[in-house]
Formats: C-alpha cells, structure tokens, sequence
C-alpha cells in the first residue's frame, strides 16, 4: 500500500505534462467557481471537447482537479457581496458576509480558503481510508436512512433560528414549502406549478437563495447609503496579512474543521445528499456544538470555517462511489464519469485491481489541487477584497448585475427572474424586521431529500423503516437534537429574563 | 403563458464560454468543404433539451462541432435548455422561427408523450423537420444479481418483485405499466428514484428490476451488478433474447411493437415545421457528412457513445410511423396509463361486510382484508354489467375492484356480479 502510495506520487510529481494539466484545471475550476451560475458541472461540460485525444491520466487529472477546486473559489463572492458562486456556498454567507462588513473581510477570506483546503485534503484522505470498507458503508444506506439524516439536519433549524425559534420555524416551514413546488413523483401532478414548465423541476435553488441572501443585502446597503465595509481601509482588515491571520484561525478550530470535514466527505459518499445539504448540515452543527451561539450570524469565524470545510471534503467522498461502483453520487460526479469514460476509463469494482496506480494519481491530485487552489486565491483575493470599500452606487448595480446573470447562468431559463424579483421582497422584508434566513436555505433543501426518501422508505417497508438499525441510532440522536435545543433555549430565556431583573 | 419571456430571450451567456472555451483552448475546428451559402456567417442555435453533461449534450456538442466544420462560415452555439423531461427544450425547438437557425436534440420518449397526450406539450412531432439521428439505444429490462429474477419468465409471480421508476409518467414507469399490465407480471413499483439512484438501490437489494435504456445500463451489467433479461428493439444482442420473440398475445406483441419502434430512433437532431427547403436540405447535407466523417466516429467510439445513423426523409417516416398507432394501441397505452395515482387492483373477490347505506365495504386481496370506502360521485359501479349505486351491493357478490391506495382505500371502479 504503502510503496504504491509513494511511486504515484513521485509518478505524478516527475511527469511535468500531468502536472501542468493540474494547474491549468484548477486554475479552471477556481474560475468556474468564482463566477456566480457557473460550477464545476459546466466546467466539465464545456471542457469535454478538449480532453478529447488527451492521454488518459492527465485528461482525469485535469477534470478532477478542475472540479474540486470550484468550491474553494465560490465563496469569493459569498463572503463579500453575499453572492454565492453556486448553491453550496449560500451558508458561508450567513457569518462571512457580516465579516466583510465589519472589516474582517481578509479574515474571513483567509479562513475559507484554509478550512477549503484543509477540508479537500481530509476529504481525500478519507477516500484513500475507506477504499477497502466502501462497499458495506454505502449499501447501508437506503431511502430509511436518508430520511431520518434529512431529518436531523431540519432539527437544526432550532440552533440558527437565532433568539425566536418560532420564527425560524416558519421560515423554516416556508422552504420546505417551496421545496414541493414541482412535478410530483408520486403522483406525476405538477404542485404549485401549474402549467410553468420551468417550475416542474422543482424551485432553482441558486435563483432562491440569490433572491434570500444577495438581492436583500444589496438594497439594504442601497438604503444604508456608505459601501460594504462599515469601518474604513485603514482600520479594517483586508491585507495579505488578515488573511494570514484567518488561515492561522482555522488550525485554532482544527476539531471542527476535522468534524466538518468528516461529515462533508460522509455526506458526499452517500449518492444523493448533495453538496448544499452539507454544507447546511456542518453550519448548523458548528452552532449546536459550541458554547457560545449567540455570535452566528454576526460575523463568527466558525460560521465560515464549518460549512467550507465540508464542500471542499465532499469531493474525496463523493468520489469513492463514482469510481467504484460507477454509480455517480451527484449530478456533478455524474458528468465527471461521463468524461472520464470517454478518456477510456471504465469505473466499477476492478478499480482497485486494475486501476490502482490511477485512483491513487487521483487522490494526490486532490490534494495538491486543493493546496495550490489556497495558494494562488490567497495572491488574488486581496485585491478583490477591496472592492468593499466601493461606494454603494457603483458597486449595488454591478451585484446585482452578476446576480442577475447567475441566476440565468443557472439553469438559462430567464422565467426564473421573475421568480427572483418575486422572492427578493420576500427575501428583503426577512431582513428588515430581523427574520433569520438560514432556516428557508435547510427547508429547501433538505425538505425535498426528506419527502422523496420518506415516500420510497414507505412504499418500501411501511412501518418497518423505523426499527433499522441505523434507523435508530438515528432517531435516538434527532431526539436527543431537539432535547438539548429545547434545554438550550430555556437556558437562554432564563439568561434573558434574570439579565431583565437585573436592570 | 408559459414562456414569459418568448423565444428571442437573451442568449445564454453559457455558449460565449463555451466558444471561448474551445478557442482558448485549441479545439476551435478549421473551415473546410462547401456548403449552402446561407449559412456562411450565420449562428445556428442548437438546442440540447437536458443540462450540460450527460448523453445528450454530449450528442449535441459533437454533432453541432462537425456540422459546423461541414456548414463553411456558419457558427454552431449549444444551448441547454433543461427541464420537464425535455418537453422544455422541445417546446422551445418547435416554436421558434423556422429559418434554419435554431435546431436542437431531445428525447425519443417523446414520442409517446404525445401519443397519449401529456400535458404540457407544445409541439408536433409529426410536423417538425427532421434532420437526422445519431444512435439506436432499445430498452431493457434489467434485473439485480442481488436478490432479482433470472428470467423474465419469474416476474409473473409468485414472488412480487420491487420494480424502481423515476416517477408517474416517467418512460420507465409507463414502460414498466404497459409491459407489467400485458405480461401478467407481479410487481410492485417504487417511485422517486432518479439518475443512478435506482442502481444503487439494486445492489442494497431493495428494488429487483427496472425498465430502461441500454446505453444506461451497459456499465452496471458490465460490473456484474446487473442482469439483462431481455431487450425491446434494435439489433440482436448475444445472450439476450427479443421480447418480440417472448410474448403471444395480441396486446403484449403491440406493446413490444410500440416501445421496440422507438429502439432505433435514439438522438434525434431536428428543427421546427416549415424551414425553407434549400435551408433544410444544407442542414441535412451537413449532418450525414458529419456523421459519416471518421473524427466523430472515432470521439463517439473513445466515449462509448454509439453511432447508429439514419438521415432526413427516412427519419421523418419513421417518426410518422412511430407515431400513427392505430386506435385499439391508443385505447389500451391510455388505458394503461390514464392512471394518476397508485392503484391496486383485485379480481375475482368477494364482498366480506358492508354498511346499510353502502358507503363502507370490506374484501380480502390477497391475505389482507381491504377496509374501503366507496364514493358516491366517484367511484363507478357496475352490477352485472349495468351502471348501480353503491346502495345496490350485496354481501357476497364476486368483484373486481381497482382501488386507490391510501386511508380511506376508495375504490375506483368496481364491476360485481351477483
């Protein structure tokens, strides 16, 4: 194992072609996923006719490296303009975002892009940990188990309802809602959509949550009048150093970043989950877990590093099916096969026989992609950094602009603009009367895991669903969830009205 | 209105990329042989009715790459128009202007969309112009090594095998309805699995068999995790026997004629009704050279992509041929399928209880016993063949009752005999 595991590295370090197709991908990718709408599934799309008469190692390296990198690159914008580069980044919103407006915007860059790379790296070490016990994990994993893991990740609407959990409850309940919208399996009637065609495959998440988190922010700032950043050039913090400063951050939470990074790479194994459920899962574990929630959502660094670790991960884990089993775990890994069956390789279990040179290449091309991917951004995003001093004016339509071409980007449906405008007030009028949006982002997309696997566990087991093994372990801990959200919130009331006494 | 925006809507700001793309990176392919002259500086749209990726843009990239090479001067832009099972796309190809410039691919499932008329459809596939299609791509009907049937022979019982769809009026769940109800099987199907979903499924052991295509279902065979128990259409495989030769009864051998006629159309290329004859013969000059050049054979061939082609006329006969189901095939696909909800149906059973007022009945399927209650608006009745009211039921009497599965079990028809 051991002797394979170096020879491939030294194979891949000493053939400057393959090397070089890895810079150009990520170098790719880190594109693709900068640009709102974009993502790695087009990246792969529109590359197809080059990796054409490529040799086969470096065409898969290109596309692989291309691919995992795109998730470190989209939160450029999350973090700054409250734009997310692709559905999955929508949660480094919610603390990023508030950073780069109190100046920390370097902070919060340097923190992403570290807990990416970190979690990238965790993620491929995972899929080299886990080759030889994949198969057993995965096919534990049936629409029971998916519904019940749905499930817990709702409960954690609880902990990022900020100080009213019923308001987080509605929000929560109104994505869920928006999650049905759309042809119905079961029944093959098109709910909430009538004859729109566009809406028959379900609400666009990115024009959604463009319209909850970036639509607002920017009309909020148009209202505020001034730029993004509240404290001026001078005082904040957005140098090379800041950056720094938030890299070296991120070993400081290294137990939630390997925890984040965990459930993002198991998340990404298990075929059908998707990034965004991740991502939304490992935030709000970051703020169940730690002792001092009422900083999210403000600006906490840990908001930022959770969900970031977890999108970068989930590429190592998402991996493991796709080239063992040929089974795809994501539309994107779907795409990734597809063009690597066309550079002649042939995905299934005789991988690990006859392939094994080839899938360890790929694991150190995860890794080194990742690396160089936090290296190079940490060069560029400095600069971008500073266009949150731009005044309102100039820099509110040029947002709004790309926000626009994202959501068109996405799905190249221009009915959808219609929907944004349409949920931008709702999205706005969220903000204003200090309504917490992250709950509308876990309804909407765990709502409809939730309703599909609860459907097909049924029509499979009926009753007997509940008592899988795995079924209840995972109820036990979707109970103990909401005990420990119910105690928290007592506490916090208590906190509350002896802080009222006490005045 | 369903587009609100009409069809001269922005272009996808997707394509520009992906030209850029291709530039930037050396694909941009050389001009050569001649064409017609109008399109020497045109942009031809090319409409891939999926999102990027997958088979048919795949089909879509490479066609739309060498007619461009066979069009001299023309550049070709794909743009993927997803959603609704490709109604979308399809709608968006048939309705915009027929000049030539806008063509596109989509899915052969379509035809029978229309042939039952699914909602949504904007579109006659009998009036479109066809260009050509690239592949043949029959159904199967794929069982899992874990715990499937061997033989197609086993799926009429006694065992109820775990069918998996995507959903109601997907293609596999219409398939596995026409092919469940003229076979006999015994089957139950699971909806909701979408993509490869449904593969992993058959390796966990939950779903037994599914009705799909071979192109999809070549790896998972390949691997060893599925079994192909038999094949609708196209060319004789080794090892695999023709449904055609299977079956005997008049229906099913309609049923196999209908899915098997839809086994050589695979990757369509066409354009909307009525582009000018000059315009439509270039495109479909275009085309046949561009299939029958060596460089797209050769990047198909790396890609596991098949090439099976066939070019202007004879597609559009086959297509009209597809199409023109006589009625008795029409009555019984709409039979089969004008079904929206899950049913169950039990024949030959006897009512066990009934209320005074005939509103709520009881009656064993199987082992179980069915607590149902009757509509007085919805469900028909009949007795002896004559349309009755609930109230006229009896004890006793011998039915065959199809009923919706849910709380209250409410029948949809009943046809007893006294």
């Amino acid at each position: 194992m051991i002797d394979i595991m170096l020879s491939t590295f030294v194979q891949l370090m000493t053939s400057p072609y393959v090397l070089y197709m890895l810079m150009l991908g990520t170098c790719i990718g880190i594109f693709f996923g900068a640009v709102p709408g974009l993502g790695g599934r087009l990246a792969i799309a529109v590359t197809i006719p080059f990796i054409f008469g490529q040799p086969m190692i470096a065409g898969a390296v290109f596309l692989l490296s291309m691919h995992a990198v795109t998730g470190t690159s989209g939160q450029i914008s999350s973090i700054l303009f409250g734009v997310p580069g692709t559905g999955d980044d929508a949660a480094t919103i919610v603390d990023g975002y508030p950073m780069a407006k109190k100046g920390e915007a370097g902070v919060a860059l340097g923190a992403s892009l570290m807990a990416s790379g970190i979690g990238g790296v965790i993620g491929a070490i995972v899929l080299a940990v886990l080759i030889p016990v994949i198969e057993p994990i995965v096919l534990k994993f049936s629409p029971a188990e998916f519904f019940f893991l749905a499930l817990l990740g709702i409960t954690f609407v609880a902990f990022v309802s900020g100080a009213f959990i019923s308001k987080g409850l509605v929000v929560g309940f109104y994505g869920m809602m928006l999650a049905f919208v759309g042809m119905d399996p079961q029944t093959g009637i098109a709910r909430y959509s009538e004859d729109f065609l566009f809406l028959w495959d379900g609400m666009d998440l990115i024009t959604a949550v463009l319209a909850l988190f970036a639509v607002p922010e920017m009309i909020h700032l148009g209202v505020k009048g001034g730029s993004i950043s509240s404290v001026s050039k001078e005082m904040s913090q957005t140098g090379l150093r800041a950056q720094l400063k938030g890299c070296a951050i991120t070993f400081t939470h290294w137990w939630l970043v390997l925890r984040c990074s965990a459930i993002g790479a198991f998340i990404g194994i298990l075929p059908g989950l998707g990034g965004s459920a991740a991502a939304w899962i490992c935030y709000g574990h970051a703020v169940q877990s730690c002792k001092n929630p009422e900083t999210f959502g403000k600006g906490d660094v840990r908001g930022v590093i959770a969900p970031e670790s977890a999108t970068n991960s989930k590429e190592g884990g998402s991996l493991l099916p796709t080239l063992f089993f040929g089974v795809p775990g994501s539309s994107g890994m779907a795409i990734l096969l597809g063009a690597w069956l066309i550079l002649g390789i042939q995905p299934g279990p005789a991988m690990l026989t006859e392939n094994l040179d080839l899938v360890w290449i790929l694991i150190w091309a995860l890794v080194i992609s990742n690396l160089a991917a936090v290296v190079i951004l940490l060069f560029i995003t400095r600069w971008v950094a500073l266009l949150i001093f731009l005044r309102g004016g100039i820099l509110i339509p040029v947002v709004l602009i790309v926000t626009v071409l994202g959501t068109l980007l996405a799905k190249g449906q221009p009915e959808n603009l219609v929907l944004l405008g349409i949920l931008s007030v709702i999205g706005y009028g969220l903000l204003k009367y200090d309504w917490p949006r992250p709950p509308f982002a876990i309804g909407i997309v765990l709502g409809k895991i939730a309703e599909e696997s609860l459907h097909k566990a049924w029509a499979l087991w009926r009753w007997d669903f509940f008592l899988r093994p795995l079924s209840v372990i995972l109820i036990t801990l979707i109970i103990a969830t909401i005990a420990f959200a119910i105690y928290r919130n007592i506490i916090d009331s208590r906190k509350r009205s002896q802080a009222n006494v006490g005045v | 209105m369903k587009n609100l925006f009409g069809l001269r809507a922005p272009m996808a700001v997707t394509a520009p990329i992906a030209m850029a793309m291709m530039v930037g990176l050396g694909a941009s392919p050389a001009a050569a042989a001649s064409g017609a002259d109008f399109y020497k500086g045109k942009v031809v749209t090319y409409i891939a009715a999926t999102s990027p990726g997958g088979g048919y843009d795949f089909y879509a990239r490479l066609v739309s790459k060498y007619m461009q090479i066979h069009l001299p001067g023309s550049t070709f832009v794909v743009r993927n128009k997803p959603g609704a099972g490709h109604i979308i796309g399809t709608n968006l190809i048939y309705n915009s202007k027929p000049n030539g410039l806008t063509i596109g691919i989509f899915n052969t499932g379509l035809i029978y969309s229309q042939v039952i008329g699914k909602k949504g459809i904007r579109f006659d596939l009998a009036k479109m112009s066809w260009i050509g299609k690239a592949a043949a791509d029959p159904r199967v009907v794929m069982a899992a090594v874990n715990g499937g049937p061997k033989t197609l022979a086993e799926l009429k019982g006694p065992k109820v095998w775990k069918f998996s769809s995507g959903g109601v009026g997907s293609a596999g769940y219409n398939d596995t309805r026409m092919l469940g109800t003229v076979l006999g099987w015994k089957y139950k199907m699971i909806l909701g699995y979408r993509g490869t979903g449904s593969e992993l499924a058959m390796r966990r052991g939950e779903i037994h068999v599914a009705v799909g295509s071979l192109s999809s279902a070549e790896l998972f065979v390949k691997n060893g995790y599925g079994r192909l128990l038999t094949v609708i259409g196209g060319a004789p495989m080794k090892g695999v026997p023709q449904l055609m030769d299977l079956v005997e009864t008049k229906d099913a051998k309609a049923i196999a004629a209908l899915i098997g006629a839809q086994a050589e159309l695979a990757r369509f290329t066409a354009g909307p009704p009525e582009i000018p004859a000059d315009r439509l013969g270039a495109l479909r000059a275009a085309y046949k050279a561009s299939l029958e050049e060596k460089g797209l054979r050769a990047q198909a061939a790396r890609a596991g992509r098949p090439i099976v082609p066939a070019y202007g006329e004879e597609v559009r006969k086959k297509v009209r041929a597809a199409l023109n189901q006589p009625p008795e095939v029409v009555a019984l696909v709409r039979k089969i399928l004008a079904v929206k909800a899950p049913t169950n149906t039990v024949l030959g059973t006897k009512l066990l209880t009934k209320t005074p007022d005939g509103r709520f009945i009881t009656f064993k399927h199987g082992s179980k016993t069915i607590k149902s209650k009757i509509s007085g608006s919805r469900t028909k009745i009949k007795v002896n063949g004559k349309k009755a009211k609930r109230k006229s039921l009896k004890v006793g009497m011998v039915c065959d009752i199809s009923y919706k599965l849910g709380k209250r079990n409410e029948p949809k028809t009943m046809e007893c005999k006294s």
